[in-house]
């Protein structure tokens, strides 16, 4: 396994396509983490997320025989089917949960615990997330909650720079809209960090 | 200047780049799982099941181009072993010299297959 501990992503994925026995753990080990958080932050469900970090490592391990190192990053192939996967997620959620169900649901006890804060906030941008068109939600959740560079996000999501940005503008604009009534109720006047 | 809502979203945001969860080792379990069965498995070359002889007739073309050369080869005989005159004449000129061959006694049908110049 050491010879492999230090291969590139796409080395990896040639020698688990070639039946290497140690390939996929390492690959696993190594990407898991990033793919669960990236669904994780989108979701607002541990659940959820487990569900599409299997379903993305799935089409990676199915995609392995035809993969062409030439051609893109697995990181980067990984962060687009994370994205649709979750987006696909977010949409059938829409009318489900309402803004307002996930906001006050605990906001007349009068010491929420910052954790659970958290999660209201977390949940609450998830469900403002569902509601933007997906290109949208997509751009802005890999800007904003992956920290990923517009060229990056341009790769990505297979679009230019120049519409990378108009969609982050557009969905960050959409996503304030939509959160604005829940500020209170989200703890934002009693923490301001 | 950074308006109010904007603040608001930043500290969402924010609360949300914070989630990193780890991945369970049920899940890495799953995923692996997954990985095995999805993993291709190489075909080994086909081996071509037999006898030496049966591989050498299937090499060859099997029974038809066998009989084609045994026929051929036994043509070939017949023809070495009886010429027509006119090759037998020709091979004295050509090699200027006389060959005989003799397979005995018992093979009184080949008598007339000597050379004689």
């Amino acid at each position: 396994m050491s010879n492999l501990s230090n291969a590139p992503d796409a080395a990896l994925l040639v020698a688990y396509a070639n039946g290497d026995p140690d390939a996929a753990a390492i690959l696993t080990r190594r990407l898991l983490p990033n793919v669960l958080g990236q669904a994780t932050r989108m979701l607002s469900d541990r659940s959820e997320a487990e569900d599409v970090a299997q379903e993305a490592m799935i089409r990676l391990w199915k995609i392995a025989p035809d993969w062409r190192q030439d051609e893109a990053k697995v990181s980067t192939w990984l962060y687009r089917v994370v994205a649709n996967l979750c987006t696909d997620r977010l949409r059938k959620r829409r009318g489900n949960v309402g803004l307002d169900e996930i906001a006050e649901a605990d906001s007349g006890k009068p010491s929420a615990a910052h954790q659970l804060q958290s999660q209201h906030r977390l949940a609450a941008l998830s469900s403002a997330l569902s509601q933007l068109p997906e290109r949208q939600a997509q751009a802005v959740s890999l800007r904003h909650l992956e920290g990923l560079s517009n060229p990056e996000i341009a790769e990505i999501m297979d679009i230019t720079v120049t519409a990378v940005e108009n969609l982050t503008a557009r969905g960050k604009r959409a996503l304030a809209a939509l959160l604005a009534d829940q500020r209170t109720a989200l703890g934002f006047q009693d923490d301001t960090t | 200047m950074t308006r109010p809502d904007d603040q608001f979203l930043d500290a969402i945001l924010k609360d949300a780049q914070s989630q990193a969860p780890l991945p369970t080792e049920d899940l890495v379990s799953r995923i692996l799982l997954d990985a095995e069965q999805n993993q291709p498995v190489l075909e080994p070359q086909t081996q071509i099941k037999g006898s030496y002889w049966s591989q050498l007739l299937l090499v060859i073309g099997g029974w038809p181009a066998l009989s084609s050369v045994t026929a051929a080869g036994v043509a070939g005989l017949w023809i070495g072993l009886t010429p027509p005159d006119l090759v037998d004449t020709w091979v004295a000129n050509a090699l200027g010299s006389t060959t005989s061959v003799s397979f005995g006694d018992d093979f009184v049908g080949f008598e007339e297959g000597t050379l004689d110049g």
